[in-house]
């Protein structure tokens, strides 16, 4: 990647104080967004991609969660902006997609009014140009007969349709940065795929960058063009999406694809990962992956598992990442 | 599918079975002489599931899929058809004959945290259905329970906790012991693994191909899962809009499928290997209602290959090859129209 990023994450951490003690969700993330990339972030349940993500526009209340480190967008740092700033940023220059439109869409006000009213906050279009400009963005995000459709309410659209509205909605201020958490979990297999396609145009139509959290590496696989693999509130591997397919070297990249099925041929049974990802609550030091690992040694526990550099623009948090081919 | 699972008597067998929904009917509608609103969730569906195979079932949202496992176990009315296990038509069973066809025939769901009680420990949920199907005798329920847990890989001492103390992985696994605590040979399973982890998916589609193995099991594999269907099953069953679009030999449906839909689906999937993503997608438009199904064949909105005999005549299932049912106009003449299809 050549230039300076748009966005640029060091050190990111984010924990929530519980009865049981204190839950590292984020652990020292660090990673850079360059201009016009989709750069995904994949992990499984409680790997701390999400919150990642809602950390780094302060989505997440506070108390309980604590987040500190530092967000680099446009200057500055947006990691303890006062609330008034960061509602300037969010939504204007960095906006979010989540995974259940429905429940981020207001079902008494119709569709048109919703991506009207994210205009008014961050624009000085009056009421009739914010109209027109919504109804132009429903055509581009899809909707047919958009010009009808703006009265509608949320209950009268599927549920593709439903996530169209929500991105009309994300984009009304054509922001730099869209952050999408599982944009198309919820939705069937066909309107995934349009909605993919859909959001990779319009990437290029806006000239933004994409953040795409998901827990479906086949999704991740066809949409971006980097990567970072998440688990237990850390990155354990970064890299190229080609390379971190082909050429993992992390054991939980490894174990991740190998447990995937419909990819490996002939064997009856899969290879899946032995045991449960770890407590989050105050983790022992070491390799988070330790307890699962195939290639451990004892020196994994004590190390204080950094990230490596392993090739070019290839980052492994592992010790024996030299080793991984022999699983791969 | 080869010549000997045809040959012998399918283990179950569901011949044109039908379930209709009727949404509304009330005098004044029929005053005004409308037809009953109808949601068809599943129209004339035929399907044989030979012993010891697993059959997938696969479709979108509301492709009527889950209704017709939901047949298989009784658990709805077929409005028309004929369900036979093992030869005997389940239909025609009195209440308590009906008790002991749930002995036979037995269900995984998605979510086992919705389906175990929260306040029963898994020894009490286990040794109730024992009970309830008087399987074993009182003094042999514990040792059951016990066996059972280890058959799905879960430690005997575990018997003592609640639903709330499990991961979710573990939970489908109680979920398993409890289906095979009567003794099944039939089990529907309907999206079993959808809601988990690919790691401990895994662990789980293992442990269901492994019980397979050993006790012989036959499974109709409902998901909406490509991917898990293609490693699981041997034979696959396509769904779109309650009717059973293509039915193939796993390997034959993924390598070369015949129905435009299934092609569409099949594209459709995202799969872990880098290539860029198409421009467009696979399939326009949103599924139709179901309530309001088109006329024809329901897919011929949407698809790239409509014909005009489309829009009026719903294709009759076609045998193309040994094992392999299609429903669709393009395979009417016999030959040419079907390699050029098959590009689409």
């Amino acid at each position: 990647m050549t230039g300076e990023p748009l966005l640029s994450v060091r050190d990111l951490r984010t924990f929530f104080v519980t009865d049981r003690g204190v839950l590292r969700a984020v652990d020292g993330v660090s990673f850079d967004l360059y201009a016009g990339e989709t750069f995904g972030i994949v992990g499984e349940s409680g790997s701390g991609k999400s919150v990642t993500c809602r950390s780094l526009i302060g989505l997440l209340p506070s108390p309980p969660a604590h987040t500190t480190g530092t967000v680099r967008f446009g200057g500055r740092n947006l990691v303890g902006l006062p609330m008034s700033e960061m509602q300037k940023v969010r939504g204007a220059q960095i906006s979010m997609i989540f995974q259940d439109p429905m429940s981020s869409l207001n079902p008494v006000m119709s569709v048109g009014d919703q991506i009207a009213e994210a205009m008014e906050a961050h624009t000085s279009l009056n009421r009739a140009e914010r109209r027109k400009a919504a109804i132009e963005l429903m055509r581009s995000v899809g909707i047919p007969l958009a010009g009808r459709r703006a009265g509608a309410y949320p209950h009268e659209f599927s549920g593709g349709m439903r996530q169209r509205v929500l991105i009309a909605i994300a984009l009304a201020c054509r922001p730099k940065i869209l952050l999408a958490d599982e944009p198309t979990t919820a939705l069937d297999v066909t309107i995934q795929d349009q909605i993919l396609s859909l959001l990779l145009s319009l990437r290029d139509e806006f000239g933004m960058s994409i953040i795409l959290v998901s827990h479906d590496l086949g999704v991740i696989a066809e949409t971006c063009t980097r990567v970072a693999v998440m688990y237990g509130g850390q990155i354990v591997e970064m890299t190229d999406t080609e390379t971190l397919l082909t050429h993992p070297r992390h054991p939980y990249t490894v174990g991740l694809l190998r447990s995937l099925p419909g990819t490996e041929t002939g064997s009856r049974y899969l290879t899946p990962i032995p045991g449960a990802p770890p407590s989050l609550i105050d983790p022992p030091p070491g390799c988070r992956f330790y307890e699962r690992c195939s290639l451990r040694t004892d020196q994994c526990r004590d190390w204080p598992a950094e990230l490596l550099t392993v090739g070019q623009n290839h980052l492994a948090r592992c010790l024996r990442h030299e080793h991984v081919e022999e699983i791969a | 599918m080869n010549d000997v699972a045809t040959a012998e008597r399918p283990l179950l067998e569901a011949r044109g079975v039908s379930k209709h929904f009727v949404l509304a009917d009330n005098l004044l509608r029929r005053m005004r002489g409308l037809e009953p609103e109808t949601l068809k969730a599943v129209d004339d569906v035929s399907l044989s599931i030979h012993r010891g195979e697993t059959v997938g079932l696969v479709g979108e949202s509301g492709c009527g899929k889950s209704t017709f496992g939901r047949l298989l176990l009784r658990l709805y009315e077929p409005t028309s058809g004929e369900i036979y296990h093992n030869g005997v038509n389940i239909l025609s069973h009195d209440a308590r004959a009906t008790r002991e066809l749930r002995t036979r025939i037995q269900v995984i769901f998605q979510d086992p945290y919705s389906s175990l009680n929260p306040s029963m420990t898994v020894r009490q949920a286990l040794e109730e259905v024992l009970a309830v199907h008087k399987v074993c005798p009182p003094g042999e329920r514990g040792a059951r329970v016990g066996e059972l847990l280890e058959m799905v890989g879960l430690a005997p001492e575990m018997a003592e906790r609640k639903p709330h103390q499990f991961s979710g992985g573990q939970r489908q696994r109680i979920g398993i012991a409890r289906a095979l605590a009567v003794g099944p040979d039939f089990i529907v399973s309907d999206e079993a693994v959808s809601a988990l982890d690919v790691s401990v998916q895994a662990q789980i589609l293992n442990l269901m191909m492994r019980l397979q193995d050993d006790l012989g099991l036959t499974y109709l594999f409902i998901s909406h899962n490509l991917a898990v269907v293609q490693h699981i099953s041997r034979r696959v069953a396509v769904m779109y809009l309650g009717r059973i679009v293509e039915l193939a030999p796993t390997a034959d449906l993924f390598s070369e499928p015949l129905h435009p839909y299934t092609q569409a689906l099949l594209r459709a999937v995202p799969k872990p290997v880098a290539r860029r993503k198409a421009a467009t997608p696979a399939l326009e438009g949103d599924p139709p209602n179901p309530v309001n199904r088109p006329p024809g064949c329901h897919f011929h909105p949407r698809c790239p290959h409509a014909m005009p005999i489309c829009a009026t005549e719903y294709p009759a299932p076609r045998a193309v090859a040994p094992g392999r049912l299609v429903a669709c106009h393009l395979y009417d003449q016999p030959e040419p129209a079907v390699k050029t299809a098959g590009q689409g």
